[in-house]
């Protein structure tokens, strides 16, 4: 028997040293965009960036997809590096990030169109690999499109979060019933003809149920991770704003008492609230990270990537932003001193013509003029827009510093100044909050945390404890 | 004696195990050739001094042409005709089932490829219908054949022999179409193979068609074609009788005779003006006006207006602002007893003319009569103008009762196409579709 074995293995030699082709990779002639990725991802983090086409990279192959162009690679892992690695290695450390980061990136150009209307923007595969889709409509100074980019790297990665250590199986718990697969029929547009209705009707359809984004209604997973995405690419102002506008609706307004007291959707922001609460105590029990820190590092460097202009040059004619408007029902933290002139105003008006303010908004339609615009309410009419009442003030700016003086004589055409001639006697607390007041027109992040671009307002000169800021 | 036989057996089979020394391949180890192929396409690629002439046909039938150079550290720079400044980009070889060439970053041509429409156009999530990614067909030393891997759009690579040819990539198409255009009259005739062809060349949508009597009824074969210097060539060939003819070289117009002169297969054809259709449809022009009847808003409308004497919109409607269509329309659109012609520019615009309702039909031929005009045809304004030269060439004058005949040739099976040739000389002729 072992003779025979011994002669069975005798005589074959195979060639093992053949070169297959391809194997070990693709080469090509290394340029400036290697060096960098080499410099940036694979030398410090062990990550591989493919931005050269791959098909067999892509998750479905069969779509027509197309690269990405070379001048805009350095650019997106540039500020993915900034806004999503640094961030988390300040808190925990490199070896971490070295540790559970995605250890490989595909770049490509167009998005992913599906075949039910939708298109796909990135992908993650277990842990391992994301691939990032639409990279060239790429805009460094497009903030929104950044931010997108940012929530899905946010997004994928606390997949991998959750793949290593569990969430608590008390989240999926919170809206358990409200999950669906048709996720993606929730867009604008889809539920009314008239735009106003159906921004109501499409943001009660995942706000008002107690998910922060229509994609986290498609299972607990992508729900918890929406989360945590959006809460880092966010921030805090902009998750807590979300919460304090989530109001019970009569078509296309807020339900109300006589007094004009909103009737809050108690309900979807204590779900929502309950949601944070197990992504904060989820981070720090498993991980060891404070949330609140992580965002505001996130952020700062949202920030320093593409510094948000002073908001005096953003607001007036032919900018960005032309009104701030100011409803305290909404916002929390206005002033002391504003929040009595407004009450004085609003309960001075029911009192003596019946009508109670709902809320008012500055304008700003020229370069010298702000308009107050009030808008009250007939508690015996049928729930409605209302009425708009308009105070012409000019104005005078300097410095970022503008004064107003309220106008003498007010226009007297159009209906909106004939409304404010018939309560201008009940308003003037308000009125006189403006009038013969110098304000700084700025930011308020010192008032409201992380607001840049959510928040704006006026900050009186004369005291800084009382100041102004609303919506844009 | 059950042990003997084992051990038996076990000896036979270790014997049998030794002898396997001669199995190598006889043309040698299949990797050692996929990487002398791909050096060896890699060497072709790069060492073509002037660059190769790229002619793609992407599987919607979108025709583009391009000029690529490549070197030996993966980079490419091309241009194209839809985007004549050279560009940049990455490209390399990779054996995949078959030796590829992937055009590895964005480039000149992923934009007809991009699925965003919003690019250069196209259709969402599609683009074109082409591709980046090209399998090796086959080649010789001048030419390589390449099939998308995603859309299997074609695309030929043809070496550029000199700088000039190179520079002259791009105007290659259009000169052939301005020698064929020299030949003045719709129809343009030639024999192939003792068979007599009716040719069109249509250099807007590289459509090359030729159709030939079979037992007494007009066939047509068509196929898309490119340029390359003066040769035209088919991307499907075509059969005429038992010649199949890939291309036509040498193509050029021929003043002494007033005729294109080509060749095929090596040799010398002629393409000559004929007056006549070469088979006479009886039932066409009454067909195209009971088309006109079922059509939105019962008219014919034409986008490039009348060609006549050997230019295109010989009318000038491109002068008139706003010019959309040139209208022929029923009495519906008027609200009287009566056709005629009209412009649409941001609307439908006077002055217009009156046709006798219905077209006579003579012998098969449509004859329009003018019985009358309203607006200003006089003057120097651009519709006018426009107007007025398109009134006497499709009444042949500008008086009422100036009649002029002419052809309906269909050009779709669906009826809902036609041209319309002037029959006293086939030289003025228009297009028809539907609103």
């Amino acid at each position: 028997m072992l003779a025979t074995i011994v002669l069975n293995g005798c005589s074959k030699t195979e060639n093992l040293n053949a070169d297959i082709v391809g194997l070990g990779g693709d080469t090509w002639e290394k340029g400036p965009i290697d060096e960098w990725l080499n410099t940036n991802y694979t030398n410090p983090y062990n990550i591989q960036v493919k931005y050269k086409w791959d098909r067999s990279e892509l998750g479905e192959i069969n779509k027509n997809v197309i690269p990405i162009k070379e001048d805009l690679v350095i650019p997106v892992m540039d500020i993915i590096k900034k806004t999503w690695i640094v961030p988390y290695v300040a808190v925990k450390g490199e070896n971490f990030m070295k540790k559970y980061c995605q250890k490989q990136f595909y770049l490509a150009g167009s998005p992913s169109y599906n075949s039910n209307g939708t298109i796909t923007l990135g992908t993650a595969e277990s842990g391992r690999k994301i691939v990032l889709l639409d990279l060239n409509t790429f805009d460094p100074e497009n903030k929104p499109a950044v931010k997108q980019i940012l929530h899905t790297m946010h997004h994928e990665f606390a997949h991998i979060l959750h793949q290593n250590i569990a969430f608590s199986s008390d989240y999926q718990r919170i809206t358990p019933s409200d999950y669906t697969a048709t996720w993606f029929n929730i867009f604008r547009g889809a539920y009314n003809q008239d735009p106003a209705l159906d921004k109501v009707m499409y943001e009660a359809d995942f706000w008002g149920k107690g998910y922060i984004t229509p994609y986290s209604r498609s299972n607990k997973d992508d729900d918890f991770v929406e989360m945590v995405a959006t809460l880092l690419e966010g921030g805090e102002a902009y998750f807590d704003n979300v919460i304090n506008n989530l109001f019970l609706y009569e078509g296309a307004f807020i339900k109300r008492n006589a007094n004009g007291v909103y009737e809050p959707n108690t309900a979807a922001r204590e779900k929502l609230l309950k949601k944070k609460s197990i992504v904060i105590a989820y981070l720090k029990d498993s991980w060891g990270i404070n949330l609140k820190d992580l965002q505001l590092k996130t952020q700062a460097a949202i920030e320093a990537a593409g510094p948000t202009p002073n908001f005096i040059e953003l607001l007036g004619p032919g900018n960005l932003y032309r009104s701030i408007t100011v409803n305290p029902q909404k916002l929390k933290n206005l002033s002391q001193s504003f929040l009595t002139a407004y009450n004085t105003s609003s309960t001075g008006l029911q009192q003596n013509v019946g009508y109670y303010i709902d809320n008012i908004s500055l304008l700003f339609p020229a370069a010298n003029k702000m308009t107050l615009r009030i808008n009250f309410m007939d508690p015996t009419a049928v729930l409605g827009p209302g009425y708009n009442g308009d105070f012409d003030f000019t104005l005078t700016e300097e410095d970022g510093v503008i004064e107003l003086k309220y106008a003498n004589p007010q226009p007297a055409a159009g209906t909106t100044y004939g409304n404010a001639r018939v309560i201008e006697k009940q308003v003037v607390s308000l009125l006189n909050y403006f009038n013969n007041q110098q304000f700084a027109v700025r930011w308020v992040e010192d008032i409201v945390p992380q607001s840049k671009s959510i928040f704006g307002g006026l900050v009186k000169v004369s005291n800084p404890n009382s100041y102004v800021f609303g919506t844009l | 004696m059950k042990k003997y036989l084992l051990y038996i057996v076990l000896v036979a089979l270790g014997l049998n195990g030794c002898k396997k020394d001669n199995d190598k391949p006889i043309i040698g180890d299949v990797d050692e050739r996929l990487s002398e192929t791909l050096q060896a396409y890699s060497k072709q690629l790069t060492d073509a001094e002037f660059g190769w002439k790229g002619y793609l046909l992407t599987d919607n039938q979108t025709s583009a042409t391009f000029l690529f150079k490549f070197d030996k550290k993966n980079r490419t720079v091309m241009a194209a005709d839809y985007e004549e400044e050279p560009a940049e980009s990455s490209y390399r070889l990779k054996a995949l089932q078959r030796p590829t060439i992937l055009f590895d970053t964005y480039s000149t041509l992923h934009l007809i490829a991009d699925p965003n429409s919003n690019v250069i156009g196209g259709t969402t999530g599609m683009g074109y219908y082409s591709d980046f990614e090209f399998a090796f067909m086959s080649s010789s030393a001048d030419t390589i054949h390449l099939e998308g891997l995603l859309n299997k759009s074609k695309l030929l690579l043809i070496r550029s022999k000199s700088k000039a040819e190179s520079e002259r990539v791009f105007s290659a198409l259009s000169d052939v179409s301005e020698a064929a255009a020299k030949i003045k009259t719709y129809f343009k005739r030639t024999t192939i193979d003792g068979v007599e062809c009716e040719v069109k060349l249509d250099g807007a949508s590289q459509i090359f068609s030729l159709s030939y009597l079979e037992d007494g009824s007009l066939k047509t074969v068509s196929t898309y074609y490119y340029v390359s210097g003066t040769s035209v060539t088919f991307y499907t060939p075509l059969q005429i009788g038992k010649t199949t003819i890939k291309e036509i070289t040498d193509v050029g117009f021929d003043t002494g005779t007033s005729s294109l002169k080509a060749r095929i297969n090596g040799a010398q054809i002629s393409i000559k003006e004929a007056l006549v259709p070469m088979k006479m449809d009886m039932t066409a022009a009454q067909r195209w006006y009971d088309q006109k009847a079922v059509n939105q808003n019962d008219c014919w409308v034409s986008d490039k207006a009348f060609h006549a004497e050997g230019v295109d919109d010989f009318c000038n409607f491109k002068s008139v602002p706003n010019f959309q269509t040139l209208w022929y329309a029923g009495s519906s659109v008027f609200g009287q007893p009566y056709d005629g012609m009209i412009a649409m520019t941001t609307s439908l615009m006077a002055p217009y003319t009156a046709s006798k309702m219905p077209i006579d039909v003579i012998d098969g031929k449509a004859k329009f009569t003018l019985i009358g005009s309203a607006g200003t045809f006089t003057g120097t304004s651009p519709i006018a103008k426009a107007m007025s030269a398109a009134r006497t060439i499709l009444y042949g004058g500008a008086t009422p009762g100036s009649s002029e005949e002419w052809y309906l040739i269909p050009t779709s099976n669906d009826g809902k196409r036609y041209d319309m040739v002037r029959a006293k000389d086939a030289q003025a002729w228009i297009s028809w579709r539907p609103r």
